[in-house]
């Protein structure tokens, strides 16, 4: 597991070994460190972790560190964290086999790798001192940071180069539970402070000596080309150095990120939109609804015999939903900063797809990867926008470099408009639902169809392929229903889409629990009831239910002026039920409280997990009752925080309480499944409060501000 | 030391940006304690000057137009967001996340710290500049918080340990203020 020399340079010529390795690398054969795949210990004790994955705010770079530490004995206040460089196959994600950050998998995935990572750089270190003090290595204890027997004290730092000339041991002993001293504890994260004083140095803020600013003209309308353009007017503007065409569009390069927008607005370009989209998202949507009515579907999948159970249906109960455009908007507009040195690229930015982003600068530019350094910094958001399967955001930047001919070091930054307007949405997706109730208001038949865009932007690889990133999370396969049929249609649009927080759970997680309250309205049973009873299969999402259910005290009537909402669902590997609590008016509303049971089984770090949920929620409610992007013509109208509408504070619920569950021995995902049930569990509370049903997303437009 | 502008000192290390405008400028401005430099036109707003000019990353540019807060920095103690200061009219000190100090400062930075706000963590500066200005011009109610840390966005929605750690640095501050 201990890189060879070459693997040690290289680390170190991306800078990652900064302050790690100590004097005199290119001539020192040995370092005076040991350095891993996933950690390194220099001579003073410090702890680096390489981090594979991105993080981007769910504090993934402190758990994966936690990990480590804990069966290293770290002293967690010397740990710090880095991004791992782009390499395979050492930071390849072990599911996906390319280094990439998705899907709540972070921890699951890495969980036995960063154990094994930490025992065995212990056991070497034990090994090294039980050498240097002539004790058995059983007499040699480890505790943060630190190596002892009743006779020495040392520091990690003190044997890290003689356990670094030490062969890897082939096997080690994990600790127990028990033993554990960090995870599952109350530890705080490894990059608070820095961030909170705008110490972190995040994409946006690279910097290097000579650097120039780019700003790049887009088309307007999505999906159009330059066709001609005339920049003598931009280029005789203060502070401009270039004006260069790249295939997304004409970028400015500048003294400054200001000047090069200045610079922009003077650009006269004819823009080609002949393989532009040309309609409205209204139109599109309709385009999707009628292609339900008027072509096959992309898939289909029937359980029984739907049609004939909705002929004996008591009662029929039908909805439709549309889910419109959204952009990710994260606070750091997408951005990125590089250079060419030596004949290497080295590129900054939170790469959230590393093995492709690596690929896609290495295509462009003509050089082999591994002359292509990426350094890959926290993101100050992403909620999917940064994980393109296309890397369009990191390609551009390498055009940009490309046509300046590596002149200067650049950064290339979005504006908040060109953040919004850019494409790479969310998918626009159209629900529409059936139900067939019997007497007694039991479902008996289900009828669900979709029609949208996928995020996968390629043809199925077989007929009738289940397009995860569409349908996971559905009705049909959540709930129990013997007779039942899931379809989807696919229909064309130019406008580029990608995944969103949760991925498809953001559409079919809410219709489903809209929907399935609305059945229980329908029956007039109690909504957690009716739930329980269609998720027999279901266990981990009863108990979640039941709990949620039993701490905002369900069976009891809520406060005068309060009414509840509930919903639950799962996804990522977790299972997740809330309770909101609602009052005022279903037009002038608080949500007074949010009551949250997850379970995500092992907890690694409560504190966090419960960040994630809270936070989840409030970006869920931001999707759900106030995001779209309006589209007119084939371009996003909503270029700023003044159109494109995000959930500010005193929107957020008054009070939140999560309760965990731990369902099962090994963590499974965080990051992603507080953001679904909110919309829904409030959505709910406010039908009940007499809101009109809901049939279009987001719930409230402008207006409500 | 308030926003002097030294015509005289103007473009001497950029001689060919001269060329380009004669609005270009020297502004002295004074930030964290230190008289700064900005060469630049007069319109340039003061964000792009600290980030770009002078290195001073900690202030995040995320709307450019005073809609999100993420670039908020303090002008002889009040908040203002950076974005739609020009620098000929910084008439003050400024003083940025990277040179906060004193019983408030403190006091916020230890709530942020205690209540683990931060996820990615790209608006917190702007958000700690803000809660600092509020709770040194005076008694913090929830109206109060809600009525200025609304004009902060969020998108990772931090909003519960915002509202609990200003909240807290408000209390310990009240407390030491009238002990």
């Amino acid at each position: 597991m201990t890189l060879d020399r070459r693997g040690f340079l290289v680390l170190a010529s991306t800078g990652l070994l900064l302050g790690v390795a100590g004097k005199g690398l290119s001539t020192a054969p040995e370092p005076d460190g040991l350095v891993q795949r996933f950690l390194a210990i220099d001579w003073e004790g410090t702890v680096t972790v390489f981090a594979k994955h991105l993080d981007m705010g769910q504090g993934i770079w402190s758990g994966l560190a936690s990990i480590v530490a804990e069966e290293l004995d770290a002293d967690w206040g010397r740990v710090r964290v880095v991004g791992a460089p782009a390499r395979l196959p050492d930071y390849a994600h072990n599911a996906f086999h390319e280094q990439t950050t998705g899907g709540s998998t972070s921890t699951a995935q890495s969980w036995d790798e960063l154990r094994r990572a930490g025992a065995t750089a212990r056991a070497m270190l034990v090994r090294a001192a039980a050498q240097a003090w002539h004790v058995p290595e059983a007499a040699v204890g480890t505790r943060r940071g630190e190596l002892f027997t009743d006779n020495h004290t040392a520091g990690y730092g003190d044997f890290a180069a003689a356990a670094a000339r030490l062969p890897v041991p082939a096997d080690v002993t994990l600790k127990s539970r028990a033993e554990w001293r960090l995870l599952g504890g109350a530890l705080p994260r490894t990059d608070t402070a820095a961030k909170t004083r705008g110490a972190t140095v995040y994409g946006i803020d690279g910097m290097w000596p000579d650097m120039r600013h780019a700003i790049i003209a887009r088309c307007p309308q999505i999906g159009g080309k330059v066709r001609s353009y005339d920049a003598s007017a931009a280029r005789a503007m203060p502070g401009v150095d270039m004006v260069v065409e790249v295939p997304s569009g004409i970028a400015v390069i500048a003294r400054t990120t200001w000047h090069a927008i200045r610079a922009r607005e003077a650009l006269r370009i004819e823009w080609d939109t002949h393989a532009a989209e040309t309609r409205s998202d209204t139109e599109i949507a309709a385009d999707f609804t009628r292609a339900m009515a008027e072509t096959a579907p992309a898939y289909t999948d029937t359980r029984g015999a739907p049609e004939a159970a909705f002929a004996c249906a008591h009662r029929v109960v039908e909805a439709e939903f549309r889910f419109p455009y959204l952009a990710h908007a994260s606070m750091e507009p997408l951005s990125i900063s590089g250079r060419m040195v030596g004949g290497v690229c080295e590129v900054r930015a939170g790469f959230q797809s590393q093995t492709r982003n690596q690929q896609a600068i290495a295509d462009i530019l003509g050089l082999p990867l591994d002359r292509v350094a990426l350094d890959t910094v926290p993101a100050g958001g992403s909620f999917g926008r940064r994980a393109s399967f296309d890397s369009d955001w990191v390609a551009e930047f390498a055009h940009v470099l490309k046509a300046t001919r590596w002149r200067w070091p650049i950064k290339l930054t979005r504006t908040r408009e060109d953040d919004v307007t850019g494409g790479y949405y969310r998918p626009l997706m159209i629900h529409a639902m059936r139900a067939g109730l019997d007497r007694e208001g039991r479902l008996i038949a289900l009828d669900q169809r979709m029609s949208g865009q996928s995020v996968t932007l390629k043809a199925p690889e077989k007929p009738n392929w289940r397009d995860w990133t569409v349908m996971e999370g559905v009705f049909h396969e959540l709930y129990a229903c013997s007779n039942s049929r899931l379809r989807w249609w696919g229909p064309p649009a130019r406008v580029p889409v990608l995944t969103f927080r949760s991925i498809s759970n953001n559409h079919t997680g809410i219709a489903k629990e809209i929907f399935v309250d609305r059945l229980a309205r329908a029956a007039g049973a109690d909504p957690v009831a009716y739930r329980l009873a269609l998720l027999g299969e279901e266990p981990r999402q009863v108990a979640v239910l039941r709990l949620a259910a039993e701490k905002a005290g369900w069976n009891t009537p809520p406060r005068p002026g309060i009414t509840r909402g509930v919903a639950v669902h799962r996804s990522e590997g977790s299972f997740i039920a809330q309770v909101a609590e609602l009052s005022g008016a279903h037009d002038d509303f608080c949500i007074e409280r949010i009551v949250t049971a997850l379970d995500c089984g092992l907890a690694l770090n409560p504190d966090t997990v419960r960040a994630q949920v809270e936070g989840g929620t409030g970006f869920g409610l931001s999707a759900g009752l106030y995001g779209r992007v309006t589209l007119e013509g084939g371009a996003a109208q909503d270029g700023n925080f003044d159109m494109y509408r995000v959930l500010r504070l005193n929107e957020m619920p008054r009070v939140m309480e999560t309760h965990l569950i731990e369902g099962a021995d090994r963590p499974s995902g965080v990051g992603e499944p507080g953001s679904v049930p909110g919309t829904a569990a409030v959505v709910n509370a406010l039908e009940r409060m007499g809101l009109p049903q809901v049939t279009q997303f987001p719930v409230f437009a402008m207006s409500r501000i | 030391m308030q926003n002097m502008a030294v015509m005289t000192r103007a473009c001497v290390d950029r001689p060919r940006a001269a060329q380009q405008d004669r609005r270009l400028m020297a502004f002295t401005v004074l930030i964290n304690g230190q008289p700064r430099v900005l060469d630049c036109e007069p319109d340039m707003p003061l964000l792009w000057g600290l980030r770009d000019l002078l290195g001073l990353t900690g202030t995040k540019y995320s709307c450019g137009k005073g809609l999100c807060g993420a670039c908020t920095v303090h002008l002889d103690g009040a908040a203002v967001r950076s974005c739609s200061v020009p620098v000929s009219e910084v008439k003050g000190a400024i003083t940025t996340i990277e040179g906060i100090a004193g019983p408030v400062a403190e006091r916020v930075l230890a709530a942020w710290d205690a209540h683990q706000v931060a996820q990615c963590g790209y608006c917190q500066p702007g958000q700690v500049m803000a809660a600092i200005a509020l709770i040194a011009a005076g008694p913090v109610d929830d109206a109060a918080l809600e009525a200025t840390m609304n004009g902060n966005l969020c998108r990772c929605a931090t909003y519960m340990r915002i509202r609990a750690a200003v909240r807290d640095a408000a209390q310990t501050f009240a407390q030491t203020v009238s002990a």
